[in-house]
């Protein structure tokens, strides 16, 4: 069996889970908990150690799909699941304080995958706050990651044909980084 | 300065508050447009200028890049009026329902000066970014682009908002493979297996969004062959998908 793990990664409240939800062929497995910082997100219930779903491609290959909690005292969890990972996509709710500063600190916590170019940043909520765009975060994440060309997209997660534009369009990085034939034309 | 573009149903009134200096553009003269705006020898090359009034847009639209202090207001036959914050990256269409593949231009006014913003509009703005993709994959639609060098690869330097546009698997595929190494048109059609038109059009787009910078081919520097792409999991997630 072939299998290709995605992460779905972000802070509390950026979608992950509706993603994963939007994407999978099968039920999610969630590990779904009371929020015990509804000061943060105001939502009744929180991941606390993973979601999962998949999508089956022929008979002997899966693409699996990992939500990480958003907290940051789960990241023993990130660090678990990104040994196995060929791709992120990193949420951010673009409501909450300071999103690109956020996104660019969740994207620090996954350096491998943010400089070997495999991670795409999917902004939701922007229906709610406009502001910052797309170029905004593309800037911040270039300035940090300097030589990086991470895909920004904004998203709604609940949208399976958008979130399958934002797996494809990753996926079609990773396969771009695959080695190429190329012959000098005789002169 | 006080311009009224009047709308089908509507006018909206648009008082800049500083000096500007403001050009006509009258679509049927072509040389207004040789005479005001950076036309590289595809202008020429290409007889003449493309049927679509997209095209003449893309002309006016393309030398602000590097810019921030210009506001565009274009008018169409139908009636409808964009209006293009340069600085903010915005835009508004007044009196349209839907953004039309091959729109008669009727005029094209550019306003430029010092921190040129659009004061206050009520309506909330689109994305700029978004226009100029549809503008850029329409307006030239079976030619590169007036502006490109007869000379040069492209490579990727930021990636449009493809959540945002209407685009096609390969149009994503083929973006992606621009962000690992440099190519002209024909080179990337030959790598991604798609027309030739296809890969222009995208080229076109990306240019006009300023998503694609210019690397000018070296003399010596032989032409290349390139073979297509394996299209690997991509191909099979996109049939699985039903893309």
């Amino acid at each position: 069996m072939s299998e290709h793990v995605i992460l779905f990664a972000g802070p509390m409240g950026a979608g992950k889970t509706t993603a994963i939800q939007s994407l999978s062929e099968i039920e999610m497995v969630s590990t779904e908990a009371a929020n015990t910082e509804r000061h943060v997100v105001d939502k009744e219930t929180t991941t606390v150690a993973l979601d999962y779903g998949e999508i089956t491609i022929g008979d002997d290959e899966k693409v699996r799909l990992y939500g990480v909690p958003g907290q940051r005292r789960f990241d023993f969890m990130w660090a678990i699941l990104k040994e196995r990972a060929k791709g992120m996509v990193l949420l951010v709710n673009n409501d909450s304080p300071d999103p690109v500063a956020r996104a660019v600190e969740y994207l620090g916590s996954f350096t491998e995958l943010v400089e070997s170019g495999c991670a795409i940043v999917g902004i939701s909520r922007r229906d709610i706050a406009r502001s910052p765009g797309p170029s905004d975060y593309s800037a911040a994440i270039s300035a940090a990651f300097p030589g990086t060309l991470i895909p920004v997209f904004t998203v709604d997660p609940r949208d399976q044909a958008q979130m399958t534009t934002v797996l494809l369009t990753l996926i079609a990085t990773l396969d771009s980084r695959q080695p190429v034939s190329m012959q000098e034309v005789a002169p | 300065m006080v311009a009224t573009p009047v709308t089908g149903t509507r006018s909206v009134r648009l008082t800049f508050g500083f000096p500007m200096s403001s050009i006509d553009i009258n679509p049927d003269d072509v040389s207004t447009l040789l005479e005001h705006f950076t036309v590289v020898p595809a202008a020429t090359r290409s007889g003449g200028i493309p049927a679509t009034g997209w095209a003449r847009l893309a002309m006016a639209l393309h030398p602000l890049h590097g810019t921030s202090d210009a506001i565009v207001l274009v008018d169409l036959a139908d009636g409808s009026t964009i209006v293009i914050d340069w600085g903010r990256k915005d835009y508004w269409w007044h009196g349209a329902s839907v953004v039309p593949i091959e729109p008669t231009i009727t005029n094209v006014r550019l306003f430029r000066g010092a921190g040129a913003r659009l004061p206050y509009m009520i309506e909330q703005p689109d994305d700029l970014s978004t226009m100029l993709w549809h503008i850029g994959i329409h307006a030239f639609p079976n030619a590169i682009a007036w502006w490109f060098a007869d000379a040069a690869r492209y490579r990727l330097s930021g990636w449009p908002d493809f959540t945002s546009v209407a685009h096609t698997p390969d149009q994503v595929r083929m973006t992606a493979l621009l962000g690992t190494a440099p190519f002209t048109a024909g080179e990337l059609a030959a790598a991604a297996g798609v027309d030739l038109v296809d890969a222009q059009r995208l080229l076109n787009a990306l240019s006009l969004m300023a998503l694609v910078r210019e690397i000018p081919i070296e003399v010596g520097d032989e032409p290349t062959v390139i073979a297509e792409r394996p299209r690997g999991l991509f191909a099979r997630l996109r049939a699985r998908l039903g893309r």
